[in-house]
């Protein structure tokens, strides 16, 4: 009995081991690959800094537009929200969370990859404009979603 | 309603009551005709024809301000392109040897990205404070313009650095010395 019991002590210690050395290694494996060879290489610590350099005019106005966001989307000056215009809300926060995305990507330098995000935020830019131009094509109904006040 | 059958046998289901279901049943059957193409499907977009059509129709009725079809032979095309990796789209991203793709960092497309997201993130909170009937959706408007254009706007300075950036990246190789 003794002797299953120090069998299985050494099993566990054995495990155990195993375990913490093998998380450990995987940690400083994606550290090394997340955070020196990506987001902090260099590189990009230098593009980053060349990108603050060169875009100081937009990086304020994002500040302000940021801050033009938040006043409309808690605006409850108006009548209470219908369906359609609760769900014209979400659209825009989706085009508002993608400027937030593509702002990081393009920090990073990832020109390419932010344009494919503007495409999407274009398309739903037109189709919010084509809403509120052309009423009929979300006019459902009358059902009130609840007072935003 | 595609949605709501999807929820079927997922954690989603207990949000979704008998009574709930059967309400949305209702709403969806409701507005089914006005969303159905010709076969009584609902449509895959909110609107019929292309997007193309959509942007026309939309500048139709902005004659002070038409903005959606420059901006689509501007950024739709490329971007499309560079979406679905079709020619246009590789051609898009291949850096000065000709035979790799740039990598990051890269000043590729950085200008234009900033510069056309802005714009649709003008019009998306611009729409919506209208579609929402804000009393000062004017004053939002002025608010979103006067921001873009501090920018962007005509002889502003990130405007000129964008111009020349683009002049650099479409500018022909110099003929390689023997």
């Amino acid at each position: 009995m003794a002797l299953l019991d120090r069998l299985a002590k050494l099993l566990a210690e054995v495990r155990g081991f195993f375990v913490s050395h093998n998380s450990e290694r995987q940690r400083s494996v994606n550290r090394e690959f997340l955070g020196s060879c990506l987001m902090n290489s260099p590189k990009t610590i230098a593009f980053q800094r060349s990108f603050a350099a060169k875009h100081p005019e937009f990086i304020q106005a994002t500040a302000r537009l940021q801050q033009i966001a938040n006043d409309i989307f808690a605006d409850t000056a108006g009548p209470a929200l219908q369906e359609p215009q609760a769900m014209c809300r979400c659209l825009t926060q989706t085009v508002f969370n993608s400027f937030y995305a593509m702002s990081l990507l393009a920090e990073h330098g990832c020109g390419a990859d932010a344009l494919k995000i503007v495409r999407s935020m274009f398309e739903t830019s037109v189709v919010l404009a084509s809403f509120d131009h052309f009423p009929e094509l979300i006019r459902i109904s009358s059902i009130s979603v609840g007072s935003r006040k | 309603m595609k949605s709501v059958k999807e929820a079927k046998g997922t954690h989603r289901e207990a949000h979704i009551s008998l009574e709930l279901e059967q309400e949305i049943k209702q709403h969806y059957d409701l507005v089914l005709p006005r969303f159905a193409d010709k076969n009584g499907k609902p449509l895959s977009s909110w609107y019929r024809g292309t997007f193309k059509d959509l942007c026309e129709r939309l500048d139709k009725d902005s004659v002070k301000m038409p903005w959606a079809v420059t901006h689509y032979s501007n950024l739709y095309t490329i971007s499309s392109g560079l979406m679905h990796g079709d020619i246009i789209g590789l051609e898009s991203q291949v850096d000065t040897s000709g035979f790799n793709i740039e990598a990051p960092p890269s000043q590729q497309y950085i200008s234009e990205s900033l510069m056309s997201a802005h714009w649709a993130l003008w019009w998306a909170l611009a729409s919506y404070a209208s579609i929402a009937r804000l009393p000062q959706t004017q004053q939002y408007g002025d608010l979103l313009m006067k921001n873009y254009e501090d920018v962007w706007g005509e002889g502003s300075r990130e405007l000129e650095e964008a111009k020349k950036d683009f002049a650099a990246q479409t500018a022909p190789e110099p003929p390689s010395v023997p």
